[in-house]
């Protein structure tokens, strides 16, 4: 009669021990589980395609030129000559950093903008060694000559 | 001896009662504490559900509050991308500031607050397009992004800021 008491005993105790089990599997699935935001992603992308749309049309003080134009002659030749007495290279990397400094900088978000593809390439920023959303924007010099303007956001 | 016997027979059924007494209270605890944990869960997981319904809901505000057709940049029927318009801007503020105007677009911009500011060349103020901010709300979502604003008396482009914020309640 003991041993039935044990017996019973042990059982409830298994019991008990399988249901504790069961509850901690459900707590690290359910509380722990990693959450996927699926809005940041497309928000961080839609900023990064919008500033590159946008800074590459804003005009500028060099003879009215837009940065797009600033960067095809800086592809070209860099002999256009803006004010400050500086070339159309270094111009358009100042007026850039500027938009830079007052958009993605004002809103602390790590960035890196690059033109490649020209023989005075630049970069303005920090590689991302996260996270980061991506976008190129071509910008055609001439028939069959490229040059590409990127920008990274970091996450 | 008979009574011996029955009053041994009153212990066991005693003691067998207690027991079954004391599984079915063990048994209506472990119920008890996971209906509780179970409950929890539930509400852990729709608050999580709000939020990302509301991350949503600002993304959808925020598509919209860039591709505004009052305010574009059109020419000769051709839009321009990314593009607002100063004086469509101006005059579709002042047009929002009368509360019929303003309550005719709450349907796209609901409870939100929509900014814009040049930045490049010069400096603008702080321009307000929409403005309908509830006295109380639970969550507040910023979100920000660039856009070419267009001055047509002088032909030339500026670089300007927009800024969204979605107020949950």
């Amino acid at each position: 009669m003991g041993n039935k008491g044990q017996m019973e005993i042990m059982g409830l105790a298994i019991i008990v021990i399988l249901i504790s089990l069961a509850f901690l599997f459900a707590v690290q699935f359910f509380l722990f589980a990693p959450s996927t935001d699926m809005v940041r992603p497309v928000k961080e992308s839609a900023v990064a395609a919008n500033f590159l749309s946008s800074v590459l049309g804003t005009s500028t003080d060099c003879y009215g030129r837009s940065i797009k134009e600033l960067l095809q002659d800086c592809a070209l030749s860099g002999i256009l000559q803006c004010p400050g007495g500086v070339n159309s290279c270094f111009y358009s990397q100042q007026e850039i950093g500027k938009m830079l400094d007052a958009s993605l900088g004002a809103w602390k978000k790590s960035y890196l903008f690059s033109v490649g593809g020209m023989p005075d390439d630049f970069s303005i920023g920090s590689q991302c060694s996260g996270e980061k959303e991506y976008k190129q924007y071509p910008v055609v010099v001439r028939p069959g000559y490229d040059i590409m303007v990127t920008l990274e956001i970091c996450g | 001896m008979d009574l011996l016997k029955g009053k041994i027979k009153m212990k066991k059924a005693q003691i067998r009662l207690f027991e079954s007494m004391a599984v079915l209270v063990v048994f209506l605890l472990l119920l008890g504490i996971g209906s509780v944990v179970y409950f929890k869960f539930q509400r852990a997981s729709i608050e999580r559900e709000v939020i990302e319904s509301e991350n949503v809901r600002s993304l959808q505000l925020f598509q919209r509050a860039l591709y505004l057709p009052e305010v574009d940049c059109s020419f000769v029927s051709v839009q321009k991308d990314n593009c607002f318009d100063i004086s469509k801007l101006y005059f579709f503020s002042e047009l929002l500031k009368n509360e019929e105007h303003r309550i005719g677009y709450f349907d796209i911009f609901g409870f939100s607050k929509i900014q814009v500011k040049q930045v490049y060349p010069s400096v603008s103020d702080m321009f307000v397009l929409y403005s309908n901010v509830p006295d109380n709300y639970r969550s507040k979502l910023a979100s920000h992004s660039s856009v070419l604003l267009f001055n047509a008396s002088s032909g030339t482009y500026g670089f300007g800021v927009v800024e969204v914020d979605y107020y949950g309640e």
